[in-house]
């Protein structure tokens, strides 16, 4: 994919795509605008409260004590899934450890549970784990696939003459591992790093069902008990500026730098590391990861299922909460879709410092978390656009801010794959440009566009905190009827919903996990 | 006991033998180069002596150190051998002089000073320590590699197709300057290379392996012009392979009477080669000789400094010699010519 940004842009070669280039440009900045409404809505209502308001509000110990909170969930969570995701994926990539595809399939499959249905399966098995030491450990289980998947991709990619050549310089195993291979997966553990963060800081349901306080939780608390607009605003300035904080982090550490292969020619296949006698006990690790992940999930929803016998398929109920979902998820992943392709076009045909700037607005918009997304089209529809408040429109839109990218990586890297020779071979023959693009581009993309909606449709699933602000009065979705039926306690009555949506997320997870072949490094 | 001593080297990849009973001898401060076509195990071979791999059977002694036995094996990073690979193999995340004090234990004063030096011995510039890799060229790149490789003082130095990645002009550039750095180090060096052109340059003593084997070792000007089968004959350059008659020291075959460098006893058939070299081309009839053989000129490549030209024999059109002669040497196709030989002819087995 690097490779299309550092390319020379080829604006020059068809003046007949002249006007074309510049509508889709035109688009993809109208989208970034509406992408960037969130953001500038927090900053704009911190500059309307006023800084004598806005700092009480800020500098009180609440805050405190939710930064603390929030603090110590990263700072503790992210290292820990970073280790563990490192050393699952050298076990499964790179040593001789049995049945090593299966366990990489399984930790990836946790993804197909959403975050609060892992709390709600801890909670199921031990109602007293509650505070920090449940956040960490809960996110660690629900989390470390995202570090797991950049990271076993890139083991999978690295070209191990570097190993070698290491080691003909005089460096033990280990040192290999600590100055060459290390090295070379920052990139892949810095991406899965602040994915995981950023999940951390937006995350509602997973906490709330643990009792732990986030700003995130507290954000919602204050929306759904008092309305008090200002308060909530200024702990989402709060929340905003640690996203940015992790996103600068991430930049920083990140530099300019790309490892990408220098030498030409096929790698060769990167060796096994034989365990020796460490081989059936290292099996411990994977063994355990997955019990937690996905073997309390599992116990705890067939226990309730069981439990709750035939009374709890409610199917009139059910029915209409999995209807209700599939549209939203469709229409949600469609215009989703819609909205990230001039951008995937642009960044791929006419790649330029503009198409990256934009880019990087729908990263940015799309780092903020669903609460605050929610909270800013709330306000804003509720004083400018009335008629807009709870409306499909407005729930979409925030899709759209939301998930643009998980349908931008797909489309670009399907566009990336039809050569652009073909689109201008299709004008030779006489079609017009959008007919060229069309008859060409488009056709030979719809696989990567169908995976577009079905990666933004799976975040659309399993979304529950802009769900529940933003849907239009009525609409219960299976996240929504999930946490409505585990809020009164009704565990049982609440299973079949889980199991529907781990149903439909694990074709999606599996898209996910075959994607991440194609885009390691990245 | 030479410096690099192999002994009935095999290693074999599932059903694919690699290696198949390999003796090598290499002294010290030597050059030896393993040629060979693709596939024929020569990677295999400096990979087991790097300590990549493990052997299936046979001995690596280097020094007097055992490296390899059987299964047994030292730790490649205890063997203390250098090796340039194809592609450089520079370390993507780490600058020039990163990759260049990699494996060196000295202090951090002491690895700079030396990491400029080895940057001059190899003939870079100073200034290029702090850049990345992916800044330099093909030939830096090697350059540098050397240099990382270089570093650590290694008693043997393994080179694996190090030039074949680099343009025509740079390749000659960069295997004399990496080839001197080595000289005046005196360690001994061991070069794999499909390149049969690089390989004669290059070595001091020429390995030619072919299908897991070792079928001929020596001086590279012996192997050139004695090579031990037709194969290794046409594998090191293009050669005019003959049936032919031998007795009296001579060869009678279709280009006449020719000495041989060894003298037969007893009369029997063979099969010689000649170099295109050895064969010269005058006018037609210059020296009015009746034993001169004729030849008619076929078809005629230019190439610039010289010309590619094939030549059917007259008394038997379905033999055609490919020789190359100086582009000054007027001729055109369909004419007649003589043709001579000078020096021997070498008869194989």
């Amino acid at each position: 994919m690097t490779s299309f940004a550092d390319s020379k842009p080829l604006s020059v070669s068809f003046p007949r795509f002249g006007s074309g280039t510049r509508g889709t440009f035109a688009l993809a900045i109208v989208i970034a605008v509406f992408a960037l409404l969130p953001l500038g809505f927090v900053f704009w209502a911190t500059a309307a409260t006023g800084w004598e308001t806005a700092s009480k509000l800020i500098f009180r110990s609440r805050v405190g004590e939710l930064m603390t909170n929030t603090l110590l969930l990263v700072l503790f969570t992210v290292p820990l899934a970073t280790l563990l995701a490192t050393a699952l994926a050298w076990l499964t990539e790179r040593s001789d450890l049995p049945f090593a595809r299966l366990w990489s399939v399984l930790c990836v499959a946790p993804l197909a549970i959403p975050a609060f249905v892992h709390s709600y399966a801890w909670i199921g098995m031990w109602p007293g784990f509650h505070g920090l030491p449940a956040g960490i450990a809960i996110s660690v289980t629900a989390y470390f696939p995202f570090l797991y998947l950049p990271i076993s991709a890139a083991l999978r990619l690295l070209d191990p003459a570097l190993e070698d050549q290491a080691s003909s310089l005089g460096l033990s195993d280990g040192a290999v591992f600590r100055r060459v291979v290390l090295p070379q997966l920052r990139l892949s553990i810095l991406g899965g790093g602040l994915l995981v963060g950023l999940h951390l800081l937006a995350e509602y349901g997973l906490y709330a069902m643990i009792r732990f306080d986030t700003f995130t939780t507290a954000i919602v608390d204050q929306f759904q008990s008092t309305y008090n607009g200002v308060a909530a605003n200024m702990l989402a300035l709060v929340l905003v500026l640690c996203c940015l904080v992790l996103l600068g982090f991430d930049a920083g550490l990140r530099g300019r730098r790309r490892y990408a292969r220098i030498g030409s020619g096929v790698a060769r296949q990167t060796r096994k590391v034989p365990l020796g006698a460490w081989r059936y006990p290292s099996l411990l690790l994977p063994l355990a990861a997955v019990a937690f992940a996905l073997g309390i999930p599992a116990i705890t929803l067939s226990h309730w299922l069981i439990a709750g016998g035939p009374g709890i398929w409610q199917m009139d109920e059910i029915g209409l909460a999995l209807g209700q979902t599939l549209l939203i998820c469709v229409i949600g992943g469609i215009a989703t879709t819609l909205a990230a392709l001039p951008i995937a076009w642009l960044s791929v045909r006419r790649p330029s410092r503009g198409s990256r700037i934009i880019e990087g607005c729908y990263y940015l918009a799309s780092s903020m978390p669903g609460v605050v997304v929610a909270l800013a089209l709330v306000t804003i529809t509720v004083r400018v656009a009335l008629p807009l408040y709870q409306t499909v429109a407005t729930i979409v839109l925030a899709y759209v801010i939301m998930f643009l990218p998980r349908a931008l990586i797909s489309l670009r890297s399907s566009i990336a794959q039809v050569p652009a020779e073909l689109e201008q071979a299709a004008a030779s023959l006489g079609r017009s440009p959008a007919n060229a693009l069309w008859s060409t581009t488009v056709r030979l993309a719809a696989p990567g566009a169908a995976a577009a909606v079905a990666l933004s449709s799976l975040g659309i699933m399993n979304e529950l905190t802009a769900t529940q602000m933003l849907a239009p009065n009525g609409t219960r979705t299976l996240a929504m009827a999930f946490w409505a039926l585990t809020s009164e306690i009704d565990y049982a009555g609440a299973a079949p919903y889980a199991l529907l949506m781990v149903l439909f997320s694990l074709p999606m997870t599996a898209l996910l996990h075959h994607q991440s072949k194609k885009i390691a490094g990245r | 006991m030479s410096f690099v001593d192999i002994q009935a080297l095999r290693k074999s990849f599932g059903p694919v033998t690699a290696l198949d009973g390999i003796d090598l001898a290499v002294e010290r401060g030597s050059r030896t180069v393993v040629v060979g076509p693709s596939g024929c195990g020569k990677t295999t071979l400096l990979r087991l002596i790097a300590g990549f791999e493990m052997p299936d059977a046979g001995r690596i002694v280097i020094g007097g150190d055992l490296m390899a036995e059987g299964m047994t094996a030292m730790p490649a990073h205890k063997r203390n051998i250098g090796i340039v690979a194809q592609d450089g193999c520079l370390f993507p995340h780490l600058s020039v002089a990163g990759n260049i004090t990699f494996g060196m234990t000295e202090e951090q004063t002491v690895k700079r000073l030396r990491a400029a030096e080895l940057m001059e011995m190899v003939g870079l510039e100073r200034s290029m320590l702090s850049r990345r890799p992916d800044e330099l060229s093909g030939g830096q790149q090697q350059r540098v590699a050397l240099a990382r490789a270089l570093a650590r003082k290694p008693r043997l130095m393994l080179l694996d197709e190090p030039f074949s990645a680099l343009d025509t002009g740079l390749r000659a550039a960069t295997r004399k300057a990496v080839g001197d750095v080595l000289k005046a180090e005196g360690i001994a060096t061991l070069l794999v290379t499909h390149d049969q052109a690089e390989a004669l340059t290059f070595a001091d003593q020429l390995a030619v392996m072919r299908g897991g084997r070792l079928v001929q070792s020596g001086r590279p000007r012996d192997v050139y012009s004695r090579p031990s089968d037709p194969a290794t004959a046409s594998f090191l350059g293009e050669a005019i392979i003959l049936p032919a008659d031998l007795k009296d020291g001579h060869a009678h075959c279709l280009l006449g009477r020719l000495p041989l460098a060894i003298s037969d006893a007893a009369a029997r058939q063979g099969v010689i080669m000649l170099r295109p070299e050895q064969v010269t081309v005058a006018g037609p009839g210059s020296d009015a000789d009746e034993k001169a053989v004729r030849g008619r000129v076929m078809e005629i490549s230019f190439r610039g400094s010289t010309c590619d030209v094939r030549i059917g024999l007259r008394n038997d059109e379905t033999v055609v010699l490919n020789i190359e002669i100086p582009s000054s040497t007027d001729l055109v196709v369909g004419q007649d010519i003589d043709l001579g030989v000078t020096g021997v002819a070498h008869v194989f087995g």
